[in-house]
């Protein structure tokens, strides 16, 4: 039992480092997921939508899929669930600023609805990630000191 | 503390309701005013300009949870731990609402024009309703356990 908390703790320090890169790189993704009739433009948009995709089961699921039961069950315990919910929430007020954003910025310069669906995604998830990450390295911090 | 209790309760009860109505109401209300292409008429202005003071206020009753003008005790009465956690788990659900909504907006787009304005509309407006149909949910769930 002891092998699984190590374990656990182990893959859920990975997961919140994970989530922070994640967040940071599928920002800047964001220019390379723009949706021109090439064929390396249609790749590159296919990788953003199923990097997106896998992004958002990581925050609805927790990750650790290769993990025995036991340990996932450890690694999705009520703090890592209250955290879920937490930055969920971000995610939720950061979508709704960047919504409100495009909404304004499309009165001066007009643009397409993709766009601003492809932005709004990024940044969502982002938020959500980043905070997911932060507060479970704070909580392993805490747990540290 | 009995009066505050109760009135704290009847204050709760009347708000999950308003959550749950006024989340319809927002949906309903925006089926007619697409799309707006500019530039408006004065109508499409005022529904616009409603809309956007409309989501405003939604919001805002989203993150303070109401009970304003009552004093620091009723309002800590009002938002308590439970609630927190309801106004937690509902802006999730809204999370989720408006990602759903984004990613239909950006497969919609690729047979069907929408501008920018239109889809921040459509997400906004997903993202509230669901948020404040859930938070009215939950509440009314925990006060008729209570």
């Amino acid at each position: 039992m002891t092998s699984d908390i190590d374990i656990a703790e182990r893959a859920g320090r990975r997961r919140a480092r994970i989530a922070v890169a994640s967040a940071a790189m599928f920002v800047t993704t964001l220019a390379a997921s723009t949706s021109e009739q090439r064929l390396v433009d249609h790749v590159r948009m296919i990788g953003w939508v199923a990097w997106g995709a896998m992004l958002l089961i990581v925050l609805a699921g927790g990750g650790g899929w290769f993990q025995p039961l036991g340990v996932r069950k450890l690694m999705n315990d009520e703090v890592t669930r209250d955290h879920r919910q937490r930055s969920l929430a971000v995610g939720f007020w950061v979508a709704m600023a960047t919504a409100a954003l495009t909404f304004v910025v499309d009165r001066y310069k007009p643009f397409q609805g993709q766009d601003a669906a492809r932005i709004i995604i990024t940044f969502g998830i982002a938020a959500a990630l980043l905070r997911f990450g932060w507060l479970e390295r704070s909580a392993y911090r805490h747990q540290d000191q | 503390m009995a009066n505050h209790a109760d009135l704290a309760d009847r204050i709760a009860w009347g708000r999950a309701r308003a959550a749950t109505v006024m989340a319809l109401v927002f949906v309903a209300a925006q089926i007619g005013s697409f799309p707006d292409d500019f530039p408006l008429n004065r109508p499409q202005t005022l529904h616009l300009a409603a809309w956007i003071v409309w989501a405003a206020a939604l919001l805002f009753f989203l993150a303070a949870g109401g009970g304003l003008l009552r004093g620091p005790r009723m309002r800590a009465l009002l938002n308590d731990e439970t609630t927190i956690d309801h106004r937690r788990r509902a802006m999730a659900l809204g999370f989720w609402g408006a990602i759903g909504t984004a990613a239909l907006v950006y497969g919609l787009s690729f047979y069907e024009p929408i501008s920018a304005r239109e889809g921040a509309r459509l997400i906004i407006t997903f993202g509230i309703a669901l948020a404040l149909l859930r938070f009215g949910t939950l509440e009314r769930k925990a006060l008729k356990h209570a």
